[in-house]
């Protein structure tokens, strides 16, 4: 038996979704990832098992005035940091999924984890990314350059953008 | 969920001891009298070293956090005619409730496409309990009331939460 699983956000499904038809089903794509680097990404991934393999990946999106979302792209985190750029001033929604495969049991599984982020103009922003032993964690501080402390930031739904 | 088919027997069982003869728990209060006597569930208690009120912020913070979550599966079989493909869906609902005396954690679970024998309460069947008392300053008291097989991941992230040694979120889907 083949077995599919996937936990994510409404909001996500729905966007990737979208981004997939519109794009011809071509499926994802990647971010460009062009813009000034004002996050480090630091990610640790261990399935706990030599028969299952855990990938890590987050999707960008844009965050558009009335809350909706459109998708950006997607970075793989294949390594243990990658430097991203968003736009400053602006309200960005990132979506970290965690892929889960087991060999054994020709399964697959996709758990999302989703938090909206305004990185402020001259701020960076250090993330750091886990999924040891099908526990998943992701963690934001942020940090201005002239500043001797980071401080922590709160995930935030994507509802928390009506209120902004 | 490594493999779906044992979870939903297992939750089945679940509901169906906690059942007995009658009907489903339809409160947080009714799965705490039900869990210690049914053979699928559990009463784990444990003390952290941790002052009360962290461990209520840790609970406030991580249950929607982790557990405002829908999780989708998809499972193909060989059938006679062709592959047989069913999909169901299964949404956590967290609640959490604090006092200056007690934080409570309840874990509901509604499952989409299945057969509902008895009345299932709004948010879904109670999965999971987790009651925080304050023993002494830095030391708190975790009545956890659980299932006895299956949703380790869960288990295992709530009591992180409790002793704030491993604050992350279950993978659902295993």
């Amino acid at each position: 038996m083949n077995a599919n699983t996937y936990a994510m956000g409404r909001y996500v499904a729905g966007a990737l979704l979208t981004a997939g038809v519109l794009g011809g089903c071509s499926g994802l794509r990647s971010y460009p990832n062009n813009l000034e680097k004002n996050l480090d990404i630091q990610t640790e991934t261990d399935s706990g098992s030599i028969f299952s393999k855990v990938r890590a990946e987050v999707d960008i999106f844009r965050v558009t005035a009335n809350c909706k979302t459109e998708y950006q792209g997607t970075i793989s985190l294949d390594g243990p940091s990658v430097e991203v750029g968003i736009p400053p001033d602006k309200l960005s929604y990132m979506a970290f999924r965690f892929s889960n495969s087991s060999f054994l049991a020709s399964s697959r599984s996709t758990m999302s984890h989703e938090t909206l982020l305004e990185a402020r103009a001259g701020y960076n922003y250090g993330i750091k990314v886990s999924y040891v032993d099908d526990i998943y964690n992701v963690a934001i501080t942020e940090k201005h350059p002239r500043s001797p402390k980071a401080r922590e930031i709160d995930l935030r739904d994507i509802n928390a953008c009506k209120a902004l | 969920m490594k493999n779906s088919y044992t979870l939903l027997a297992l939750v089945t069982g679940l509901v169906a001891v906690l059942t007995g003869c009658g009907t489903m728990p339809q409160t947080a209060d009714d799965f705490r009298k039900a869990v210690p006597g049914a053979l699928t569930g559990k009463v784990e208690t444990f003390d952290v070293n941790r002052p009360f009120g962290a461990v209520a912020k840790t609970f406030e913070k991580k249950g929607p956090e982790c557990l405002n979550k829908t999780v989708s599966v998809t499972s193909t079989t060989p059938g006679k005619y062709g592959p047989v493909v069913s999909t169901y869906t299964v949404t956590y609902k967290p609640t959490v409730r604090v006092t200056k005396k007690k934080a409570e954690l309840h874990v509901q679970q509604h499952t989409d496409n299945t057969l509902k024998v008895h009345k299932e309460p709004e948010g879904g069947y109670y999965l999971l309990v987790a009651d925080a008392y304050p023993v002494s300053k830095n030391k708190t008291r975790v009545d956890l009331y659980c299932p006895a097989m299956g949703h380790k991941v869960l288990i295992k992230a709530v009591k992180g939460w409790g002793t704030g040694e491993n604050v992350g979120c279950p993978d659902l889907t295993q």
